[in-house]
């Protein structure tokens, strides 16, 4: 710590803090015009001029970006300083007479009117006053590079190349927003708006937090979703070998870093959504291709995305190239990474397990971490040939084909086949995670994360301890996850960003502050004023109408909610053993002692009972906040409340399936 | 001279030639200045591109640098310099003699586009003081009453210099 | 070419020095900027044409040098061995030139004539070469810079050699430069060898790499050292910034140089060829485990890059606009990395400080350095000593020679004897000096206290007919032109100190204009951010201090003593000087002159724009000014 004196008040700060913010922390204000605090220092406007001394020397320094680095003495008041800011301002004011910043830190120092003219006097009360802050936000803030500095000296303004709005300018707004004097309009309404300017204040709510604290919280904006690999990894949830473990020592060689440093290289968003200054998806450039019809392109990949990066995992690989090959022929096929991830990890337990040889597969080798050859199947499943055309097929299919035609035991086939609704699960291992078994078993698509992502307040940020929260978030977050997709909204920037302060919040994993903005955003765009709860209102009514198409098309009760055992609790002896400590442990607060002196497969099976157990129990309490019957069906009345019961047939549905 | 066309295999040679390396757009835009006698609006675009800089740092450097225009300039340069050695032994008024005889601002072209006419910082030859430099060929000692028979001995050099290109 | 290496370097260089001797005489022709714009490539070829014809070849040869200097006398020829000067040649002299210096005897119309008219036939005897002391120069009209060879004759690359024959360690090389006491040539004066060590240590510190950039972007105006340097001798500064990459760990260097100095980048593009095909540069040099190689950015005109953080900016592909120093370039420089910028001039002297040794250089100058660099200024200083003076050229004397000895004795005092005014020294930085102040000893220090600067070495005498307000308009426009308009003190200060200085000089200023005039001047030496703005502010501030008559006699009489602002002027014909020669009529724009050819004439006062090209016309003097 060093220590400082400012005006007579003595502080000690941290080596490098600036003047201006240990000012701050003394409680004295220093005026300034280009600085601010979404902004790296400028030192530009010279407006927060001060005198320090030093070793018996005097000098003027700009307090916004001089960096204490040993004792010294500040006065932000001395006759130097002030002559030094009053000049400034006045000059200033000369150029600039109507604006009223300007006007009114003039004033501030005594200055109604300047004692020359200006030769480039401009009596515009909105005038541009050079101070940089736009071109800065939009360059180092927002990341967009739109705004420029144009020419030099007394010529210099702020501009656009060729004085055009370049296709890169999502109209985010920001530097409207961060204009001191109004120089700035946003002359776009785009599809006639209520209240365009409540929408970019909605948005700068979330712009200001991730030009703040993004870096600090998950570099969305340099990593994107890959920076969840490191996490899940350390919190034992980042799928192994078809979800039996849920971390791997060389996941190094696939974390964030090595994509976001060695292939990510052009530091440009892939342009997934113009507008959003969070522009989490990137693409690996000039990338050259190994295998299959493109081998020998150098192409751009779009992602990896974190469930590419965990699906590889899944299947034992870790190699960061093959990984992003994987990635862009399942995108130029067509094909869904995760889906072929899981399947594949499925596939080669199978392999592993003897169920698979390499007479049925074709000759391919495919135990974990066999990376050429699943890249083969890939090929094979896109041509329409070989065993690809069983892979193909999915995992509920394989299943059935597995034990019909080669024998294999149903019941383990169903433990270790990760599906729910025929769909493959995402890459997370949801074992100690209750929320997330429900958010894939009760999913309405079937096993994804989409609409109910609580792995992250549930195992990381503890945010829903109690068995009561969790079945409370998932009633709450489904719905609250539905509305975004019927505003065709992306909900990264809803909870990938946090503000400030919002571990103090009552309900910290809502993110209330952003829950309201969006009800902002809804209510500038509509013209109608909207609550939190409205919104999620607005999710019940189109949630439990899919829920009763679901029901329609054969697919919408309790028994279509059941997942495999392996996202619930370790199925074989070789995991529980695996994480034998945390197993005894829970099984000891359980049934007491007596666990002691039990083997490996009594103690599997006990947990079982418990865990599947608390499934059903959570599935309960689920249906019953939703107004759902014990089956998993809308009740009569839950669809009158929402002002569904009107369509068609619907009421006569429900009453078939047993609703009242 | 009059290289107006613009091929974008050229703008391409000239940046392959620096290595599309972003610390070397300044270097680019000089050849392509050369090249065009402006900053033809492609031209940025394709530097753009190459070396991943975006186009508005590329458009500040444009118009910072002096060396840079967007407009063409003259197929001829008059460049009076104003360094201090000039200065004082009266470059302002050769510098307004020029002005007047073109009929043209400091730092504009003549709408033929035939001379652009700057003012510029020292060319280094304060010994031979006041210096105008038309093209590459340097003028000593000129003073205001000069400027007409400067010019035409400087239309002259260029017209012998053609006759040598063209034998 | 055969690469050198540490084993055949000295029989090479002694083989080198051998061909030259082969030949008994050379002529040197001097292909200076501005040399060769006084025609001396016609005269070059001519000599060679007349070699050929004579078939004299064995006994003289024909050279390109870089600089001698002595540029008023420009095209210069100077004959090898005996250092004889010939000035203002042209290629008529051709024939009577080559058969004089084929006998060994002296061509006595072409030799320098002083004042008094006396010949003097050795480049050394000239008052204007004999009381300099070249060190940086030391090459001038000997050295052929086009040719790595004859570089190597003369002492190139001797010191890097040595250095690394003897595996010198890194820290004992910058001792040395410590030593010597060397201050930075480019204005700011600092230590050199402080610098290297600042920058050594960070990078050992950080484990980063560490850059050596030598600043070739020269833009005082009415300076011209570092661009003669680099046209004369650009081994000097390739060998001088090999040692400061030794020294401080570098294996990459950068020369910003101006591309208004077409013939500079030519010759250094061409020294760093020969360098690198010589071993000299690139991996394993001299084969050694000491690799570096030098690039060359070329500066688009911006004054302001002569700065060192936007000078960074500009060598990284962006607008050269400063940022804050108060974490110092050494530190975090180019990219960010730790960097020794210096400028030409001091990396030109490197080399010979290895060489001679430290005390050597420390010996001349001012001041005792051996305890701190701060407390003397050692070594010599180039400078550009131009405007109303005599005999114009580059001078190199050892630190702390007054003005009056640089004025008078060796630039042979103001040109047509007229009355000196001021000596304006440090550029745009710098100040306006008064006759009073011409005993003051040059050195980095002294000018500085006297309201002026060293800058990097234009020194430009200013005659009677200079008016000081004009002047301090004159650099105020220069640097309103080239402050790049980030900071407000810079970008407005200067368009208000404009905006007054012209008021006043258009004779409209208010005595309260002086007093604004040095509230703008205090705050931008204490406001802007960088140094260009913070000195934008000195030719005003000095000529207020040490002319104030001058702009009393604007402000309140309406006057202009020297007769050159326009606003304030009249050109009248004294009728007893003007013969009538009509020289005058015809450029006059305005046809306001009319009179009988024979008679003198008169000016319609209605119609002058005092445009001042009747004065420059008069071959009699008899425009008088009002």
């Amino acid at each position: 710590m060093i220590k400082v004196t400012i005006d007579d008040k003595r502080l000690e700060v941290e080596p490098g803090t600036t003047i201006m913010a240990a000012a701050e922390k003394a409680g004295i204000f220093i005026p300034r015009l280009c600085s601010h605090e979404l902004l790296e220092p400028y030192g530009a406007c010279r407006v927060c001029s001060v005198e320090i001394e030093q070793n018996g020397r005097t000098k003027v320094v700009t307090s916004c970006n001089y960096p204490i680095r040993s004792e010294l003495t500040v006065r932000t008041n001395s006759e130097r300083a002030t002559k030094t800011r009053s000049m400034v301002l006045e000059m200033m004011l000369a150029r600039w007479p109507k604006v009223k910043v300007v006007k009114d830190m003039a004033a501030h120092e005594g200055i109604t009117q300047a004692r020359f003219s200006h030769p480039l006097v401009d009596n515009n009360e909105n005038a541009c006053i050079l101070c940089g802050r736009c071109v800065n936000i939009c360059r180092n803030g927002v990341r967009q590079n739109v705004l420029s500095f144009e020419g030099r000296g007394s010529s210099r303004q702020v501009s656009m190349p060729y004085q055009q709005v370049p296709a890169e300018c999502v109209g985010c707004g920001a530097c409207e927003w961060i204009c001191p004097t109004g120089a700035i309009k946003m002359i776009d309404d785009p599809n006639g708006s209520a209240d365009w300017d409540r929408i970019r204040r909605a948005g700068m709510v979330v712009t200001r937090e991730l030009i703040l604290f993004d870096d600090d919280q998950c570099q969305m904006r340099r990593k994107g979703t890959s920076n969840l690999v490191d996490v899940m990894n350390d919190y034992d949830l980042l799928p192994v070998h078809n979800y039996r473990f849920g971390s791997h020592p060389d996941a190094k060689f696939v974390q964030s870093e090595v994509f976001a440093s060695k292939f990510v290289t052009n530091g440009l968003p892939d342009g997934c959504a113009l507008g959003c200054d969070m522009a989490c998806a990137h693409a690996a450039d000039d990338f050259e291709l190994q295998t299959g019809p493109d081998k020998g392109k150098r192409v751009i990949v779009d992602g990896p995305e974190y469930e590419t990066v965990g699906g590889s995992t899944n299947m034992g690989i870790f190699d960061p190239r093959w990984i992003l090959e994987m990635n862009y022929y399942c995108d130029n096929y067509g094909i869904d990474t995760i889906s072929f991830c899981t399947l594949m990890a499925f596939v080669m337990e199978c392999y592993e397990n003897g169920i698979l040889d390499k007479e049925k597969t074709g000759g391919l080798e495919l135990n974990f971490g066999a990376k050429d050859a699943a890249m083969e199947v890939l090929h094979q499943m896109a041509r329409g040939e070989g065993f690809g055309l069983v892979a193909g097929q999915g995992i509920r299919r394989m299943k059935k084909k597995f034990a019909e035609e080669y024998g294999a035991d149903p019941k383990f086939l169903q433990d270790i086949g990760m599906e729910a609704k025929g769909l493959e699960y995402s890459e997370y291992v949801t074992k100690e995670s209750l929320a997330q078994q429900g958010g894939y078993g009760i999913a309405l698509k079937g096993a994804q994360h989409d609409e109910a992502w609580l792995i992250f307040m549930d195992m990381v940020n503890k945010q829903i301890p109690s068995f009561e929260d969790k079945a409370e978030a998932l009633h709450y977050f489904p719905m609250w996850r539905t509305w975004f997709g019927l505003n065709g909204l992306c909900k990264l920037p809803w909870n990938d960003i946090e503000p400030e302060d919002n571990a103090q919040e009552k309900e910290p994993h809502k993110v209330p502050k952003h829950t309201q903005a969006y009800c902002d955003f809804f209510a500038g765009v509509t013209g109608r004023e909207v609550s939190a709860d409205d919104l999620i209102t607005m999710s019940e009514r189109v949630y439990n109408f899919q829920r009763i198409f679901n029901l329609k098309m054969g697919f919408g009760t309790r028994e279509h909610d059941a997942i495999p055992y392996r996202s619930v609790g370790p199925v074989t002896e070789e995991e529980y053993l695996s994480r034998q400590d945390r197993y005894d442990e829970q099984l000891k607060e359980l049934e007491g002692d007596s666990v002691a002196g039990m083997s490996t497969a009594e103690k599997l099976q006990m947990l079982r009972k418990h865990r599947e157990d608390r499934y059903a129990k959570l599935l309960d309490a689920v249906y019953l906040r939703r107004g759902w019957t014990s089956n998993g069906i809308p009740r009569i009345e839950t669809a009158k409340k929402l002002g569904i019961d009107k369509v068609d047939g619907l009421v006569e549905l429900l009453k078939e399936h047993g609703a009242h | 001279m009059a290289q107006l066309k613009i091929e974008p295999e050229k703008i391409d040679a000239i940046i392959s030639k620096w290595n599309s390396d972003a610390e070397f757009t300044i270097e680019m835009m000089q050849d392509v200045q050369d090249l065009y006698r402006h900053l033809p609006r492609q031209a940025l675009m394709r530097i753009s591109k190459a070396t991943k800089t975006d186009l508005g740092r590329l458009y500040h450097i444009a118009t910072f640098y002096k060396a840079f225009s967007l407009e063409p300039r003259g197929e001829h340069s008059i460049q009076v310099c104003m360094g201090t050695a000039c200065h004082v032994k009266g470059a302002t008024r050769v510098m307004d003699a020029l002005a007047r005889t073109l009929d043209v601002e400091p730092g504009k072209t003549t709408p033929d586009l035939k001379y652009t006419l700057e003012g510029v910082r020292c060319l280094g030859c304060c010994s031979l003081a006041p210096v105008v430099a038309m093209d590459d060929e340097i003028f000593s000692h000129v003073d205001s009453s000069m400027v007409t028979r400067v010019m035409r001995r400087h239309e002259r050099t260029m017209r012998e210099r053609g006759e040598e290109g063209d034998a | 070419m055969p690469k050198l290496d540490l084993n055949n370097f000295k029989q090479e260089a002694q083989k080198f020095r051998s061909n030259l001797d082969a030949i008994p005489s050379s002529l040197m022709v001097c292909h200076c900027t501005t040399c060769l714009a006084a025609g001396a490539q016609k005269v070059h070829q001519a000599l060679e044409l007349e070699l050929e014809k004579r078939n004299l070849q064995n006994k003289v040869r024909v050279k390109t040098t870089g600089v001698t200097a002595f540029c008023a006398m420009g095209p210069v020829v100077i004959a090898q061995p005996s250092g004889t000067f010939y000035g203002r040649t042209r290629p008529q002299d051709a024939p009577e030139l080559i058969e004089h210096v084929a006998e060994g005897k002296e061509l006595e119309r072409l030799l320098f004539k002083d004042k008094d008219g006396k010949t003097i036939a050795r480049q050394e005897d000239i008052p204007f070469v004999a009381k300099q002391k070249p060190v940086v120069l030391r090459n001038r009209s000997v050295l052929d810079p086009t040719d790595i060879n004859d570089a190597i004759a003369h002492g190139a690359y001797e010191a890097i050699f040595n250095l690394l024959k003897k595996e010198t360690d890194g820290e004992a090389i910058i001792d040395i430069i410590h030593r010597s006491g060397i201050r930075g040539r480019g204005g700011g004066g600092f230590p050199a060898g402080l610098k290297w060590k600042s920058a050594r240590k960070a990078a050992k510190e950080r484990l980063e790499p560490v850059f050596v950039v030598c600043n070739a972007d020269e833009g005082d105006p009415g300076a011209y050292m570092d661009r003669s340097i680099v046209e004369a001798d650009p081994h000097s500064l390739i060998e001088g910034m090999m040692i400061g990459a030794l020294a401080v760990g570098a294996t990459e260097g950068f020369v910003y140089i101006r591309r208004e100095y077409p013939l500079a980048l030519e010759r250094l593009s061409n020294a760093l060829d020969q360098a690198r095909k010589k071993g000299l540069l690139g991996k394993s040099i001299l084969g050694s485990d000491f690799s570096f190689d030098i690039k060359i950015h070329r500066g688009a005109g911006a004054f302001v890059c002569g700065e060192s953080t936007a000078l960074f900016a500009s060598m990284e592909g962006k607008a050269g606009e400063p940022r804050a120093k108060y974490v110092h370039s050494v530190e975090f420089g180019f990219r960010d990395k730790p960097t020794v910028l210096n400028n030409v001039e001091t990396w030109a002297n490197i080399a010979q400080i290895i060489n001679n040794g430290p005390e050597w250089f420390a010996s001349m100058g001012t001041g005792d350095v051996s305890k701190s660099p701060w407390s003397g200024s050692s070594g010599t200083k180039v400078f550009s000593l131009v405007g109303n003076v005599e005999y114009t050229g580059l001078v190199e004397v050892p630190m702390g020679m007054t003005l009056r000895q640089i004025v008078f004795d060796v630039g042979g005092g103001v040109e047509g004897g007229r009355k000196l005014k001021a000596v304006q020294t440090g550029g745009p930085s710098g100040g306006c000096l008064p006759e009073s102040k011409l005993d003051l000893h040059v050195d980095f220090d002294t000018l500085q206290e006297a309201g002026s600067m060293m800058g990097s070495g234009g020194l430009i005498v200013m005659d009677e007919r200079t008016c000081m307000v004009d002047v301090a308009k004159y650099f105020v426009d220069f640097l309103m032109g080239e402050s790049c308009g980030k900071c407000t003190p810079c970008r407005e200060g200067l368009s208000c100190l404009h905006e007054i200085l012209h008021r006043i000089t258009e004779g409209k200023g208010k005595p309260d204009d002086l007093v604004l005039l040095e509230d703008l001047g205090a705050m931008l030496k204490d406001g802007a951010l960088c140094g260009l703005g913070q000195t934008a502010a000195n030719p005003v501030l000095s000529t207020l201090r040490y002319f104030r008559d001058e702009y009393d006699a604007h402000i309140e009489q309406g006057r202009c003593p020297a007769g050159v602002c326009k606003a304030l002027i009249k050109y009248t014909i004294e009728p007893d000087k003007c013969t009538g020669c009509r020289l005058c009529v015809k450029p006059c724009p305005t046809d306001c002159i009319s009179g009988e050819k024979d008679k003198p004439h008169t000016i319609d006062h209605g119609k002058c724009i005092q445009c001042g090209t009747c004065m420059d016309a008069c071959p009699e003097d008899a425009i008088r000014v009002e």
